[in-house]
């Protein structure tokens, strides 16, 4: 048998309740299974930090174990495993109660995947600063990649904030809706705050477009709002990149 | 382009260029710059390149290997002493 055969059969052995070759009749074969499992609970729980702490560990290891069942890793980073974890939290019947738990797990993967984000130059007040206010107008722009946001009917932010950090959420939290603003300026992932406005600017362009027609779509749907704040902030974040 | 079009544009662009101006005027408000630093990262805690057979962030096995770089502040680096000497803006070896 080569290698590359072997290691195929070894793979698939992993995965069967009852072994089907010689290979996997051996019972060294359990400990590799139990290993494989170990190693995507321990992963999911060190992706999943603010679930972790919402749910307390028993809960979260056997809801990872039900998880992996589903959706074995299937890349050797296990920095990306868990990509469904939050659509899974969503469907779990033994999560009813807490329907903020899977926007929560949304935020941790956010966080992961702008960490993980490759990289590319921010736009910068230093690169548009000279600009005429046509070229500015006609600038194409996307979102920087690893730039994220999510609109929740929870306080998404608090809640993952606090068991992020191991707390409990602040007494007297307001239970209103809030939507995140994640960024990586300076290399540094930043969970934040951000209001609508902000999020139809992102939104505008997120398929890539010029920065005219992304402010222009939020004056057209919040016609007060200040979008030369809006713009700042985006560039003070670092959260566009020109096309 | 509609006469229509062209009084929104307008009125876009003008809020773009306060922005900048915002946002030029935030400017020294923001983070101190990082650089990448050669040979100071502990076992598991580089920011990225450990040299073949890794996959990137946190994989190098040894402390202070050479090949992995980590973030620190600009400026820091050469100054960061370790038990195998300082840290490099380049990549020793």
């Amino acid at each position: 048998m080569s290698l590359a055969a072997f290691q195929r059969e070894f793979h698939a052995e992993l995965r069967r309740e009852v072994p089907a070759t010689r290979l996997g009749q051996q019972p060294g074969m359990a400990v590799h299974r139990s290993t494989m499992l170990r190693a995507a609970i321990d992963a999911l729980e060190a992706n999943f930090p603010a679930v972790a702490c919402l749910v307390g560990q028993a809960w979260f290891r056997s809801a990872a174990a039900a998880f992996f069942a589903e959706h074995p890793a299937c890349d050797a980073r296990l920095l990306a495993y868990g990509a469904g974890f939050p659509e899974f939290l969503a469907s779990a019947p033994a999560a009813v109660d807490l329907p903020y738990l899977a926007n929560v797990a949304r935020l941790d993967r956010l966080w992961l995947e702008s960490y993980a984000a490759a990289d590319a130059p921010s736009l910068g007040v230093s690169a548009i600063r000279d600009l005429n206010p046509n070229e500015l107008g006609e600038l194409a722009v996307v979102p920087h990649p690893a730039t994220k946001w999510l609109s929740s009917a929870f306080p998404v932010v608090a809640i993952w904030e606090a068991s992020r950090a191991g707390a409990p959420v602040a007494e007297g939290m307001a239970w209103v809706p809030q939507a995140a603003f994640v960024t990586r300026p300076a290399m540094d992932v930043s969970m934040a705050l951000v209001d609508l406005p902000t999020l139809a600017f992102l939104d505008a362009c997120e398929g890539g477009t010029t920065l005219a027609a992304c402010a222009e779509h939020v004056l057209h749907l919040y016609p007060t709002a200040r979008t030369d704040l809006v713009f700042a902030r985006l560039l003070t974040t670092g959260a566009l990149a020109a096309l | 382009m509609t006469p229509r079009y062209v009084a929104s544009f307008a009125f876009s662009v003008a809020a773009l260029v306060a922005g900048v101006a915002h946002a030029d005027d935030q400017k020294d408000a923001k983070k101190p710059a990082v650089e990448k630093c050669w040979g100071v990262a502990k076992a598991g805690q580089n920011d990225c390149a450990a040299g073949p057979g890794t996959t990137c962030a946190g994989t190098a096995k040894a402390d202070y290997q050479t090949n992995a770089w980590k973030n620190v502040p600009a400026g820091t680096c050469t100054a960061i002493k370790t038990p195998k000497g300082n840290g490099s803006l380049t990549k020793i070896g």
